[in-house]
């Protein structure tokens, strides 16, 4: 039985991903159907509860801005984050970890003393002293995250490395004439992929938690622009007179990690089984 | 110039204080089966992978095709591997499990021959396919649909692919049922005939090696003990191991195997460099004077030698 | 006088989403007390799956069928408290890996111990005291100090004759060795293959031989039972079928075994083709694609085990070579 079916069976995970699914499709083409901008500020309504009157599904804030608009962007802003800066951690991360875990010995030992320093800096001060010198925008928030992500993939892939160059196909590859290279982006990594792809399904909502964390702070997105953070961040001024300023954002965001976190699990389940 | 294909000399390999071979020197000509026999801790298979440069070797030389391949770079190394060949034991274990069967055989294709274009690459895996005697829709599968003696036939036919030399063959057959094993050794034999590559047998089954074997080799605790063609080895042994080897082997018609020959079983913590004969303590002809320094491979009968400090005083029925 | 072990239409399947697998299509059997009866099949062909099943070892997946009853009582189905008043005192086995039975952080003497303290009311003084017998019956060299040692400190054969002597320490009625020697080597082998003989010749006990090796069964066994498929598909005393086999399967078995002393073979002896998986549908004798004497009606009509050519003889075929 294949992975794809061993997902497939599984309720639990399918749910899930069409959970995201229909989030990333409201997210992508929801705006389409609301008259309302992101921007715009409606005065006859403002922190009106979510109804029907001026296409405010979500009702909106304090300054009159549509929560539908407002909250399907900040899951744009969100998603993107999460899956740009995963990638970068995963792309960094693999090959950092699965070179050091390769090629052993000396290297191996630089490479992984040099994680450590890094996992020992404070995070938040490392992206505050970013922020400062290069000011606030969407990509250094993509590198910064990505940056302090790959840290634990690098390690995942390392000891996942070790135990597979102890097998007897990379035995078979090094007598077969394989250099280094070929063995390690051939042979051992995708033979890693498995745990990996659960870990980074696992790491996407860290980091997406991580961002609205920083935006709640007001370190990451700023205005007019919004992530699911800082409508969080808003909405918690809010909680007592609108609450659903803070209730749109807050749903959006508990549901979007709570199914990415059930599809991590179930793709754990129907990738790490041995085959056969 | 000399002409062999293979020459040992004095290879040693230690793991830390653990001697895994010592002084062990023979040469292997072109198209000939040299059968190397030992039980487990023999060292027989880490003979194999110190010939590949698979792990370290302490001291010695290994001379392949004229060329010292223990001071050879990597990219020379590389080059070298074209022509030495290695088939394992597990056959499933030795094949990537994420790749199929064509991946698996294309990649010596690609790493040594880059230029070779696709089609031709296709068509190259095809005829091995058929020649290791597979359908040529095996090649779209992957390694775990295929039962042990198919994935064997896959490893001998990645290993195959570029004409080798000499192949290498660490227990081949011995995972493989016993019904299966013949089909696996034939082929061997039959791609020997048709290519003339040279091989080095390894296995702890005797009857397997005969079959193959144009001389056979004795290892027993890191040492060569016995050299022979393979007839003059299996008519008349010359060392108490291998006699013991010989008559541990369960007869088919059921009567009782032949007086067990060793004393007792392997030891197994006793150190091997304790000086003297390492088979000392289990052999039936053991004398004090067998204590006294390591036997070395010395000329029993033309062409047959034996590392037994008695081989002259003891007569075998 | 009641057999030892008498297996009736055992069946044993493992139901999974791809489909079944039918490790024991239907097999009967029968182990007299004092008997020495071997098993030969190859990987798949449900050898060991039947005494896994006697012994209630199977996994939690697997669905039975049919009966196994030791010394008359059925145990088929028995629930873990039943079984563990028999399993490791009358009804004992031996694994083909001794390092794997073998606890590792435990010294040896106190897996011995264990087995009569947790069997028999013995004191812990007492178990040891036993426990040195055994291994000294067993023929380990220095016995009192390998009962201080862990099993990692034992080579492989040493291991193997531990786990005999903790199968032997109840004195069972039924002793089943699976594979006993195969992860030994060959002069290993020999010694332990002559403890069994020398173990049945004191201990009278009945002792089930379970090999792929012919070889191995040859010189222990009074009967050979060879199965393929999942069914047994010939039986007899040893003598008989190592001389003259029914069965065509047996015959290639028997020509797979070498003779060291005969001439040099040009081709090795091997039989073409693989056995069946066990998830395949049945179809005929499950032999008939590899087997020379194959027909049309084998290919359809499985044939069912009878009595050929005496009474003492069993085949399932349609075609015995001495028809």
């Amino acid at each position: 039985m294949s992975a794809a079916e061993r997902l497939r069976s599984n309720p639990g995970a399918v749910c899930a991903l069409a959970i995201i699914v229909a989030l990333i499709s409201l997210a992508l083409v929801g705006p389409l159907f609301n008259p309302n901008n992101i921007e715009s500020l409606d005065w006859a309504h403002v922190a009106a509860e979510p109804g029907v009157i001026g296409a405010h599904w979500f009702g909106t804030d304090r300054l009159g801005r549509d929560l539908f608009a407002r909250t399907l962007e900040g899951t744009r802003v969100s998603l993107a984050v999460g899956l740009a800066a995963s990638a970068i951690s995963l792309g960094v991360g693999i090959s950092y970890g699965a070179v050091a875990g390769y090629v052993g010995g000396r290297t191996d030992h630089l490479m992984m003393r040099f994680i450590e320093v890094l996992s020992g800096l404070p995070l938040i001060f490392f992206v505050i002293f970013l922020t400062v010198i290069f000011g606030r925008s969407q990509y250094l928030l993509f590198l910064t995250i990505g940056a302090v992500g790959w840290l634990t993939m690098a390690r995942i892939v390392r000891g996942q490395t070790l135990s597979i160059r102890q097998r007897e196909f990379i035995e078979a590859a090094v007598a077969s004439g394989a250099g280094s290279a070929r063995i390690i982006f051939k042979h051992v990594i995708p033979n890693l992929l498995g745990p990996v792809i659960v870990y980074a399904t696992l790491t996407v909502p860290q980091i997406i938690l991580f961002e609205s964390f920083l935006s709640f702070l007001g370190l990451g997105v700023q205005e007019p622009h919004s992530s699911l953070g800082t409508l969080i961040a808003e909405g918690a001024g809010e909680m007592e007179a609108a609450p659903w300023i803070l209730v749109v954002p807050g749903s959006f965001l508990a549901l979007l990690l709570l199914c990415m976190n059930i599809l991590g699990d179930g793709l754990r389940d129907a990738l790490d089984v041995k085959e056969r | 110039m000399s002409e062999e294909l293979l020459k040992v000399e004095n290879l040693r390999v230690q793991f830390g204080a653990f001697p895994a071979l010592s002084d062990v020197t023979f040469d292997l000509m072109p198209g000939e089966t040299l059968g190397l026999v030992g039980e487990s801790g023999s060292g027989k298979s880490t003979l194999a992978r110190a010939i590949l440069r698979l792990l370290p070797i302490t001291s010695g030389q290994v001379h392949f095709q004229g060329e010292n391949l223990l001071s050879l770079r990597a990219a020379a190394l590389r080059r070298c591997r074209r022509d030495l060949q290695i088939v394992f034991q597990d056959p499933l274990a030795s094949l990537n499990p994420r790749m199929s069967v064509a991946d698996a055989l294309a990649e010596p294709l690609k790493i040594y021959e880059p230029a070779l274009p696709a089609r031709a690459r296709e068509s190259r895996i095809a005829e091995m396919l058929e020649r290791v005697g597979l359908a040529a829709d095996v090649a779209r599968r992957y390694p775990h649909e295929f039962s042990g003696g198919q994935c064997q036939r896959i490893g001998i036919a990645r290993a195959m692919m570029l004409r080798p030399k000499l192949l290498i063959c660490d227990e081949p057959v011995s995972s493989l049922d016993v019904s299966i094993q013949g089909q696996i050794v034939n082929l061997l034999a039959d791609l020997q005939r048709e290519l003339g590559t040279a091989m080095l047998f390894i296995s702890h089954n005797l009857a397997v090696v005969r079959h193959l074997s144009h001389r056979v080799l004795v290892i027993y605790r890191g040492r060569l003990v016995e050299l022979a063609g393979c007839d003059a080895l299996f008519a008349a042994p010359a060392h108490p191991y291998t006699r013991a080897l010989l008559a541990a082997v369960p007869h088919p018609s059921g009567t009782p195997p032949d007086q067990v020959l060793t004393t007792s079983e392997d030891p197994g913590t006793a150190p091997a460099n304790s000086g003297g004969c390492a088979f000392h303590a289990r052999c039936a002809h053991a004398r004090p004077a067998c204590l006294l320094g390591v036997p070395s491979l010395e000329e029993v009968a033309a062409r047959h030698f034996a590392a037994c400090h008695r081989r002259r005083e003891v007569v075998y029925p | 006088m009641t057999p030892a072990l008498t297996i009736e239409k055992l069946a044993v399947q493992f139901p999974q989403r791809t489909g079944t697998i039918f490790a024991v299509r239907e097999a009967s059997l029968s182990v007299q007390a004092a008997e020495c009866v071997g098993i030969v099949g190859e990987s798949g062909s449900g050898k060991t799956q039947i005494f896994m099943a006697a012994m209630g070892l199977l996994a939690a997946a697997a669905r039975t069928d049919g009966s196994v009853r030791f010394e008359g009582r059925e145990i088929l189905g028995s629930p873990p408290a039943e079984l563990n008043r028999i399993r490791g005192s009358k009804l004992t086995m031996v694994f083909q890996d001794p390092m794997t039975s073998l606890t590792p952080h435990l010294r040896i003497g106190i897996q011995l111990a264990e087995v009569l303290v947790s069997h028999s009311q013995m004191s812990w003084h007492d178990a040891e005291r036993a426990a040195l017998r055994i291994l000294e019956r067993v023929r380990v060299p220095e016995p009192k100090r390998r009962l201080r040692q862990y099993p990692h400190e034992l080579s492989g054969g040493m291991r193997q004759r531990v786990m005999i002597g903790m199968s032997l320490l109840c004195e069972p009625s039924l002793l089943i060795a699976d594979e006993p020697t195969t992860a030994l080597d060959v002069t290993v082998q020999a010694h332990i293959i002559d403890l069994f003989r020398a173990m049945r010749e004191e201990l009278r006990m009945a002792i089930v031989l379970i090999s792929h090796d012919l070889g191995v069964v040859a010189g222990l066994a009074d009967r050979i039972i060879v199965m393929y498929g999942g069914r047994v598909v010939e039986s007899g005393r040893a003598r008989h079928i190592l001389q003259r086999a029914e069965h065509p399967y047996t015959a290639g078995l028997l020509k797979c075994i070498p003779d060291l002393k005969g001439p040099r073979l040009e081709r090795m002896p091997s039989l073409a083709g693989q056995a069946p998986s066990p998830c395949s549908i049945e179809r005929g004798c499950a032999f008939a694609a590899r087997c020379p004497r194959a027909d049309a009606r084998c290919r359809v009509e499985r044939p069912l085990l009878r009595e050929f050519p005496a009474a003492a003889h069993q085949v399932a075929c349609h075609f015995p070579l001495s028809s």
